[in-house]
């Protein structure tokens, strides 16, 4: 998340710096190992459920879930239970609290995505460099790509991925405080990911090539591949996306 | 929500105004604070839904530091903002604490 230079040196100053969610995630990662069985139980669900609304401010939520972690690792020192201070009704404790939480920045998730499809576009040419380099040792690659297909096909690629990730999520996020239906519902979700890759498939088989004919070798995969994971590094140290 | 509930909220709404305009507290030493004022009945829990909602409206805001013993809290200060809901909340309870009080007096005396 972008912050502003002037403040983050002025709380760097006072002792401040501001602790960011990367750093607050691996802090309750230590913290969470200090809850007995039961609590962190009951803790980690609420954990899983505010981390899987994906829409809600990252920082804001990591903060939430320190203070209620901090509050409940004070709570256990008197012997209380999760449930002595959060309640009987998890579920119910969580919407409230999520209904509250402030949304992620747009302009954040925008970017987010943009840094992922550079991403996973980098990765792919740089496998399929790789890969073509090596079979083409052993036999002829046909290395005509036209450019409006591969662009279309690119982007369907990216779609079904992100449908697959939301719908993984969606998930995950309904089944936290679902006692009976989980397996069922899994195999809802992978039946659904099944048909998305299907028609994916066949959506590719019946693209009709179009757009510009240029001949691609190894090579440019390769060094294309590079460049756009290069790029995903400047595009990160200066919009710190991954923090 | 319940008519009941709603009041209820409000009141411990009040209440959180008010101690965080006494000084700078995190989530932990709230409800110690309104647990020592008797208000006991509250689940603990129940304030971090109102902290949320009380940075929402922008009558707190909350910020990381380190606390005297220990890790980083999130310690909780009043704004401008804050100053004046607290006041609009004074007023609106000295209004229904007398006639409530009186009636309830009143509804005694058979």
């Amino acid at each position: 998340m972008a912050e502003h230079p002037r403040s983050r040196r002025e709380n760097d100053r006072m002792g401040e710096r501001k602790m960011n969610a990367k750093d607050l995630i691996k802090m309750n990662n230590e913290k969470r190992e200090e809850l007995t069985k039961e609590n962190e139980a009951y803790y980690s669900d609420i954990l899983l459920y505010i981390r899987t609304h994906l829409t809600l401010s990252e920082q804001q939520s990591e903060e939430l879930l320190m203070e209620l972690l901090d509050h409940l690792l004070e709570g256990q020192k008197e012997g209380k239970r999760a449930e002595d201070i959060f309640g009987s009704d998890p579920k119910g404790y969580c919407d409230e609290m999520i209904a509250q939480i402030p949304k992620e920045d747009r302009k954040n998730n925008f970017t987010f995505i943009l840094f992922l499809m550079i991403q996973f576009a980098g990765w792919i040419a740089l496998t399929r460099g790789a890969l073509e380099l090596i079979i083409g040792f052993f036999t002829e690659i046909n290395n005509t790509v036209f450019l409006g297909t591969a662009v279309v096909k690119s982007m369907i690629n990216f779609l079904v991925l992100y449908g697959v990730v939301i719908g993984i999520f969606s998930w995950l996020k309904n089944s936290i405080y679902k006692k009976n239906s989980k397996i069922k519902d899994f195999f809802v979700v992978f039946l659904l990911m099944c048909t998305a890759v299907t028609v994916f498939v066949l959506f590719s088989k019946i693209i009709p090539n179009f757009g510009y004919a240029i001949e691609v070798g190894w090579l440019f995969y390769l060094i294309s591949g590079i460049v756009l994971l290069l790029l995903t590094v400047l595009i990160n140290k200066k919009a710190r996306i991954t923090k | 929500m319940s008519l009941r509930s709603q009041l209820l909220k409000g009141i411990l709404e009040g209440c959180i105004l008010t101690i965080i305009s006494k000084e700078d507290v995190y989530g932990y030493e709230l409800s110690v604070k309104l647990q020592k004022f008797g208000l006991d009945d509250v689940s603990e829990g129940s304030i971090y839904p109102i902290l949320l909602r009380l940075q929402k409206d922008k009558y707190i805001v909350g910020t990381m530091r380190d606390s005297p013993h220990g890790p980083k809290r999130k310690y909780y200060s009043l704004t401008d903002e804050g100053e004046e809901a607290l006041k609009e909340f004074r007023k609106e309870w000295q209004s229904i604490q007398g006639p409530v009080e009186r009636m309830i007096e009143w509804g005694r005396e058979r």
